[in-house]
């Protein structure tokens, strides 16, 4: 029930509005037939589920459709940041 | 005092201002054990009966960071049922059903396990060629299970609404007769009492703050009580998995999502079977004291808190409405939430990981309560002989690197 | 009783209101509650307690009450488990006892044997499961209070939601200063004030009748409050008669309000929602909840006319009324000396006994002594006396020493007929911990407060520990002007001081948990789950320590009142027994509902026809006038077959697949998802979310496509269109439109942002009609003149621009049936205008609309797949026997291509889509069976099973285990259900392809 920021539609609105899309930073491989099975498993599947200050993707999907993301905490949703996607983000978890 | 439950022992303790031994006795850690099982809700508390009742193993300690049964144990609509489409996923559930039907006396402690059926709805075409499929599954595999339609459910169900004035009207069921309700909290001391009976501590207020790990080998565990050895440990912390994982270095395919439900205040029987719709989105039974139990949804996205999204309790009040409108005027006395691990396939990982001598038994997602005896059971074998237990072995973790998922996703009109 | 009348009563004495209880009629005053009104007509036993059975009346005047629960009206009105507390009296207001206080009672008349029922009682007994299955369904049947209701609901539910800068949740003193100061010193903010009480004023009512400088105060607060609502009704809005129940992140408060409270039914519009859930966002909370008192603990403090004293007071104040003659005052603190006075103000005698033992030190005390009333100090009651209601209690003397309490031996009874109990107050901190917020235990006030508060909320009054009414209004003051500085308004607050004892005014003593009253019977906690001390006692003694667990295993608090009156004291018996200090042994976890919340009031609107968007094409009309009947799929009701009088579905789908085999059909395809894919890059987009090709197809053509997740499975499928070389027009399916729309978006804004393309959902803009048949060339000529439709100049898979009937068209020439068939689509307002003309000019050739599921029969008879029904979201292209449709020499590894070769995805036991042809060519398998080898295994089951009208003879579709090596042997499907008639039915492997396997019938008839 809290309310997020949308940096496209540089309003904060509740967050029914939007779609959590999953952790963020996990990046497509490149060229998938190069690597092993473990690895296409690791992108597929595996995931940090961090719990503390997450980086996750939103959808604006009752808005603006555009994609962003997002630092929140797990333990009291309270949200940290938000940044359009793409931006470069130093503090990634692994 | 008082130690085995029973009508002689009830009468004793009445004449006597109910001298009960302790149940759930208040214990120390020990600097080793031969096994730590981190986790101290239903699934963690079997596991620990069954290392010490069936594979010899007792200097076992349980450690909880709260109270046992805190968990999902606690906050769960406790339905029970194995009339699951997949073969890998029904034997499991199934070998579960079977301890289920016999807990109560194995544990000396009533689990309150009510055989009173489970419907699951369908309210769509493709609802009910799931239903036919997933009924046939069963009763190929020994399951009971059977489809019926509308009017069975009415004659069954007086109360519930059938007719075309529903969104998605209901068309037909799947029914498991062995299905049923078991009290949660029971089921958690039930096993506690059963375990440290057995010689198991039960060690509480005592949370897990690091894995140790040496070449690649479990060595013990830090703990806010101190370190504790351990040849081998087992966690089966349903909700902080991957955090339990990383102090390990391990990764799991897993998140964590809220899941929430509710109650109503108590009310005269009037519902006396357990009624799931997964087109609609709510699932329900009435407990024993007489409240309405009602399961509602995940949220999409990742918490540990413990708390969700109000619509989603709306929603599953508006999918109640839908099949019983008579419920209208009846009230919410308590919502909860508890975070739930959720495999991409909706199966549980019950497996040994890279770091030798540990083990997980995690992502039960939505569905785990009915399971816990079963649970309990392989993973305790799994972990005793280094080896997964038969039933275990489908669900191995490895399942996400070579694709032999089970998926009981894909299988639709399964509810939880 | 009723008092003599006193102004500041609350009630209308000149308003007498008829009212029905447990088949009686009685006479209440407007201002009433059903509780009010019962005491003042002496009925005190209204209900039973739930373990037990035994006899209840009234504890308290509010929202706390454990025992008055109340069925209310009748049929479509009826409700169960409500507080005679909560129930404003109206005319003609018909109620009952949730279970009946009179009569026989099972659980009360297996009394003797109470004793054997301690806590856990359930866990310990018919451990055989053979024995518990027989006996649960009578025990079953003693639990719960009101009956279910048996009727829909007559009333409707409201959302609203609201947007605001301050709410402030509570109207008695510390809000309503708190709102003043608010509106006072800010100009634009919009502050909302909501109480549960139907008047603003909270406890201080209780007070006017005494205190006349807290009258004046209230009078002109009130006064004030109202001029603001009138004139700046844009900023200020008040709610009575609600409830903040839930309070969730970031200052998200939900709060029920009762419409229709006092209203008669006769007087209740039915539009007129019963109740509203406002859902209230704000961006600062001032908690003014206040505190519930809480009683002493004795044996027998169940029995009926034993109340809390504060309660009693504002039986007095407010509805002048009191439920005895005869009243004796008990408590630990100095509360019990006003309601003693305010009892002598009525010309009721009283005694006073207080547990505290000041002597002379105490001014209230030696104020009522003067006046002749007798006050032990030093005392307390170990027992009430009576049956069913209290005739006398035992008293001792008391003393604290050691930090802890010691009862003497010497035992006095004192006769009396009511006895009010303050045992101190419960600060209403449940809110405040919805969020996350943690409690204290504070020593000075021997109460739970709130700890460190999150920013963006301030608390005051009486749940801060503020209990005198004034400073409660300096605290309510005082924290409006730090919400103001946190809106960044009042730079500089000039936080006014709080008298010395603001803490602790009333002097409550440490809990009264003496050893020899715990280990007392019957000296009850929770009254309406019948917990008392000795329960917490043995749930300690068996290992269940932390708070949680004497909670669960007592079931202290888990009623309608949520523990609100006996919780705090059953924490202050187990740190006793526990040797702990309180803010050790901590409470159990807050969690919403505050107050119960009507299932009706949580769905809101969203109930029946709107549990779910309806959606329909801009046809529906149409095929409800030709007698549709309906299948739904996702959210749209798409035609499933069209009955003719006196068909069934076999015969209509005969009917109609035969049309379109032998003639023509036409269909309504409108609800099949379309995305609109433009910009340069639009050709590599769906070269990377396909499994196929897509550089190559020329403008004009079309292409089926397969679309699969990054797992391998087949995810979707549809036909896309090259409009030109940066437009493609995507089809999906009806009931995956959505996700694969969604997932498009994340691929091109997550992963591919360097492709230059834009995605629109373009399905309801478009309506589709497909006509289908071996005369739809014909037919497509007298429709469309500027298109040239010969076979050679419009091929199959491919499509044109074209005015049909005057309208501009795509038509499509594709086909889901085998058969020669276009798809019209046009602008969607003139789907239903194309599809009059196309029925209208399709006469000639007995032109048939058809179905879904004739749809279905007709593309299984062409083998083709429905995503979903003939996968299940673990079938690969490979599976159903589709590697035509894997592109081997794309560069980029499209979604999906590199799970195709792990371990379990090249396995040959994988499930594979084949056809199944019955040996009996009428047995029609049943959907869902399943296909078994020798040990009555499972190695397969059908998706899909029809009657073939054209081929005469049934087919199937079905995942078999390496199925595809297996084509031509025989299977055997055994049917395991009795109602489809125990059997096995052998059938042939055979290619899904079951009808024109060469395609020869997609060219027409001409």
């Amino acid at each position: 029930m809290f309310l997020l920021y949308c940096p496209y539609c540089n309003e904060e609105r509740e967050q029914n509005e939007f779609s959590a899309a999953g952790e963020a930073f996990i990046a497509r491989p490149k060229n998938p037939e190069a690597i092993s099975d473990k690895d296409w498993a690791d992108y597929v599947f595996y995931r940090t589920n961090h719990k503390g200050d997450h980086w996750e993707q939103w959808v604006h999907a009752n808005g603006c459709r555009k994609y962003f993301i997002v630092k929140r905490s797990t333990i009291s949703h309270e949200i940290l940041q938000v940044e359009p996607f793409g931006t470069e983000i130093s503090e990634q978890e692994s | 005092m008082q130690k085995k439950y029973s009508w002689y022992s009830l009468l004793k303790a009445g004449l006597s201002g109910q001298d009960w031994d302790q149940a759930i006795p208040l214990v120390e850690p020990k600097s080793k054990y031969d096994i730590i099982i981190v986790g101290g809700g239903g699934h963690g508390l079997a596991t620990a009966y069954y290392l010490a009742k069936e594979c010899g193993i007792k200097n076992v300690a349980v450690v909880e960071k709260g109270y046992i049964g805190g968990g999902n144990t606690g906050r769960n609509t406790t339905i029970i049922r194995s009339n699951y489409l997949r073969d890998e996923a029904s034997s499991l559930y199934e070998h579960a059903m079977k301890l289920w039907e016999g807990i109560s006396e194995d544990l000396n402690f009533n689990v309150m396990f009510s055989q009173r059926g489970v419907y699951n709805l369908g309210h769509s075409l493709q609802d009910m060629r799931d239903i036919e499929r997933r009924v046939n599954a069963n009763v190929l595999n020994g399951v009971d299970a059977q489809v019926v339609d509308v009017n069975e459910i009415k004659q069954q169900i007086p109360i519930i609404n059938i007719t075309k004035n529903a969104r998605y009207p209901v068309m037909g069921a799947s029914y498991q007769p062995r299905g049923g309700v078991a009290r949660h909290d029971g089921v958690a001391w039930g096993f506690a009492r059963a375990a440290s009976m057995l010689g198991v501590d039960i060690i509480q207020d005592c949370e897990v703050i690091d894995i140790e790990v040496e070449e690649g080998r479990v060595k013990g565990v830090k703990t806010t009580r101190g370190d504790i050895l351990a040849d081998r440990v087992g966690c089966v912390s349903a909700g902080h998995s991957s955090v339990l994982a990383k102090m390990a270095g391990l990764r799991l395919p897993i998140e964590s999502h809220p899941l929430q439900a509710f109650v109503s205040e108590a009310m005269k029987p009037v519902l006396h079977t357990v009624v799931m719709s997964n087109a609609v989105h709510g699932y329900i039974s009435q407990s024993d004291k007489g409240d309405l139990v009602i399961g509602a949804g995940i949220d999409s996205y990742n918490s540990y808190a413990q708390r969700g999204n109000s619509q989603i309790i709306e929603h599953a009040a508006a999918a109640i409405l839908e099949l019983f409108p008579i419920f209208s005027r009846v009230r919410m006395n308590r919502q909860w939430g508890g975070i739930v691990d959720v495999c991409p396939d909706a199966c549980p990982i019950i497996s040994p990981t890279k770091v030798e001598g540990l083990y997980f038994n995690c992502g039960w997602g939505t569905g785990g309560f009915k399971a816990t005896p079963g649970s309990g059971n392989v993973f305790a074998h799994t972990i005793a002989q280094d080896k997964q237990h038969p039933l275990a072995v489908p669900f191995h973790i490895d399942r996400f690197t070579t694709g032999a998922l089970i998926d009981e996703h894909g299988a639709a009109g399964v509810a939880h | 009783m009723r008092v003599e009348q006193h102004p500041d009563n609350q009630i209308d004495r000149s308003k007498l209101i008829t009212f029905i209880f447990n088949n009686k009629i009685y006479k209440g005053f407007e201002g009433d509650t059903l509780a009010s009104a019962l005491l003042a007509n002496d009925v005190t036993l209204l209900t039973r307690s739930f373990k037990y059975g035994r006899k209840r009346g009234l504890m308290a005047a509010g929202v706390e009450e454990p025992n008055a629960l109340i069925s209310l009206e009748f049929g479509g009105r009826y409700t169960p488990n409500l507080k005679a507390t909560e129930i404003l009296l109206y005319d003609g207001l018909c109620a009952k006892s949730a279970t009946s206080p009179n009569g026989l009672d099972l659980r009360a008349f297996i009394k003797p044997l109470h004793r054997f029922m301690p806590a856990g009682f359930y866990y310990k007994t018919f451990i055989k499961q053979k024995v518990w299955a027989k006996v649960e369904n009578s025990i079953r049947a003693l639990s719960g209070f009101s009956e279910s209701p048996t009727e829909e609901d007559v009333d409707v539910y409201e959302h609203i939601h609201h947007h605001a800068e301050v709410l402030i949740i509570g109207a008695g003193v510390a809000g309503i200063s708190a709102a003043m100061e608010v509106l006072n010193n800010s100009e634009n903010e919009r502050v909302i004030l909501v109480d549960e009480r139907p008047r603003l004023g909270g406890e201080i009512i209780s007070e006017l009748c005494s205190d006349n400088s807290a009258k004046e105060w209230l009078k002109s607060s009130v006064a004030d409050l109202n001029v603001f609502r009138k004139e700046h009704s844009d900023r200020f809005t008040v709610l009575c008669n609600s409830t903040a129940y839930a309070w969730h992140d970031q200052n998200f408060v939900e709060v029920l309000e009762t419409i229709t409270t006092a209203q008669s039914l006769a007087d209740r519009k039915i539009q007129t929602p019963r109740k509203i859930n406002h859902k209230v966002r704000v961006k600062e909370v001032i908690l003014a909840t206040g505190a519930h008192e809480r009683p002493m603990l004795f044996e027998a403090n169940d029995l009926s006319n034993i109340m809390l004293s504060q309660s009693v007071r504002r039986y007095l104040n407010e509805f002048g009324v009191i439920s005895g003659n005869n009243p004796i005052i008990y408590g630990n603190n100095d509360t019990i000396y006003q309601t003693a006075k305010d009892l002598i103000t009525n010309d009721i005698s009283c005694m006073v006994i207080d547990v505290r033992p000041d002597g002379a030190n105490n001014p209230f005390a030696e104020e009522l002594k003067n006046s002749g009333i007798k006050i032990f100090q030093g005392y307390a009651v170990v027992k009430a006396h009576g049956s069913n209601r209290v005739k006398s209690v035992d008293i001792a003397p008391a003393i604290y020493k050691n930090s802890d309490w010691e009862v003497g031996n010497e035992i006095e009874s004192l006769n009396c007929d009511l006895l009010a109990s303050s045992g101190g107050f419960n600060p209403v901190v449940h809110l405040n911990c919805h969020s996350g917020s943690k409690t204290y235990f504070n020593e000075d006030s021997q109460s739970f407060l709130t700890g460190d508060l999150p920013s963006n909320r301030q608390v005051c009054g009486a749940v801060d520990g503020t209990s005198d009414w004034q400073d409660a209004i300096v605290d309510g003051r005082n924290k409006a002007k730090l919400t103001l500085q946190s809106l960044g308004i009042n730079k500089n607050p000039k936080i006014e001081k709080l008298s010395e004892n603001h803490n602790n005014p009333y002097r409550v003593s440490p809990f009264f948990t003496p050893t020899s009253i715990i280990n007392r019977p019957k000296v009850f906690l929770d009254l309406q789950n019948d917990v008392t001390t000795t329960d917490v006692a043995i749930s300690i003694r068996e290992g269940y320590r932390s708070i949680e667990h004497i909670k669960r295993y007592t079931a202290m608090g888990f009623g309608t009142d949520q523990g609100k009156t006996g919780n705090i004291n059953g924490i202050a018996v187990a740190a006793k027994l526990l040797g702990k200090p309180m803010s050790e042994v901590g409470t159990t976890t807050f969690r919403p509902a505050y107050s119960g919340v009507d299932f009706g009031a949580l769905a809101g609107r969203e109930n029946g026809a709107y549990f779910d968007p309806q959606r329909f094409t801009t046809i529906h009309d149409s095929h409800v006038a030709n007698g549709a009947e309906f299948e739904v799929v996702g959210q749209w009701y798409r035609p499933w077959y069209y009955p003719k009088s006196g068909e069934d579905i076999h015969q209509a789908v005969h009917r109609e697949c035969l049309a379109a085999r032998t003639s023509l059909g036409m269909m309504d395809a409108s609800t099949l998802g379309k995305i609109d894919v433009q910009g340069p890059d639009a050709r590599e987009f769906l070269s990377r979310v396909y499994t196929n090709a897509w550089m190559k197809l020329a403008p004009g053509s079309c292409r089926y496509g397969l679309m699969c997740d990054e797992k391998g499975m087949i995810a979707d499928d549809g036909v896309s269109s090259c409009i030109n070389d940066n437009h493609f027009i995507m089809t999906t399916t009806t009931g995956g439109a959505a996700s694969v729309y969604s997932a498009l978006e994340m691929w091109l804004q997550t992963e591919w942002s360097d492709l230059d393309v834009h995605l629109n959902s373009i399905t309801d803009q478009f309506s589709t009609v497909a006509i289908v048949g071996p005369s739809a060339r014909q037919l497509m000529k007298v429709l469309c003149q500027d298109v040239e439709f010969d076979r050679e100049k419009f091929k199959f898979m491919q499509w044109r621009q074209g005015t049909v009937c005057g309208v501009d068209a795509r038509i499509m020439r594709i086909s889901f049936s085998g058969e020669l068939a276009y798809e019209i689509n046009v602008e969607a307002n003139y789907g239903r205008y194309i599809w009059d003309q196309v029925q209208a000019l399709g006469k000639r050739w007995n032109i048939t609309p058809y179905g879904t599921e004739s749809m279905h029969v007709l593309r299984a008879e062409k083998g083709f797949i429905i995503v979903g029904q003939d996968t299940d979201g673990s079938m690969t292209p490979m599976d159903v026997n589709m590697s035509w449709i894997l592109a081997k020499d794309k560069p980029f590894s499209y979604v999906g291509r590199r799970s195709f070769t792990i371990e379990a995805l090249v396995k040959d036991d994988r499930l594979q889509l084949v056809g199944l042809l019955t040996k009996d060519a009428a047995v029609v398998i049943p959907e869902g069976s399943h296909i078994v080898d020798d040990k009555r295994s499972s190695i397969g089951y059908v998706t899909s099973s029809y009657f073939s009208p054209i081929l005469r003879r049934s087919i199937a579709l079905a995942q078999l285990q390496n199925g595809l090596n297996k084509l031509g042997d025989t299977v055997i499907v055994k049917i395991v259900q009795k109602r489809q008639g125990l059997k096995e039915i052998p059938c042939d492997v055979s290619s899904s392809v079951f009808y024109d396997p060469n395609g020869e019938k997609v060219d027409g008839n001409e």
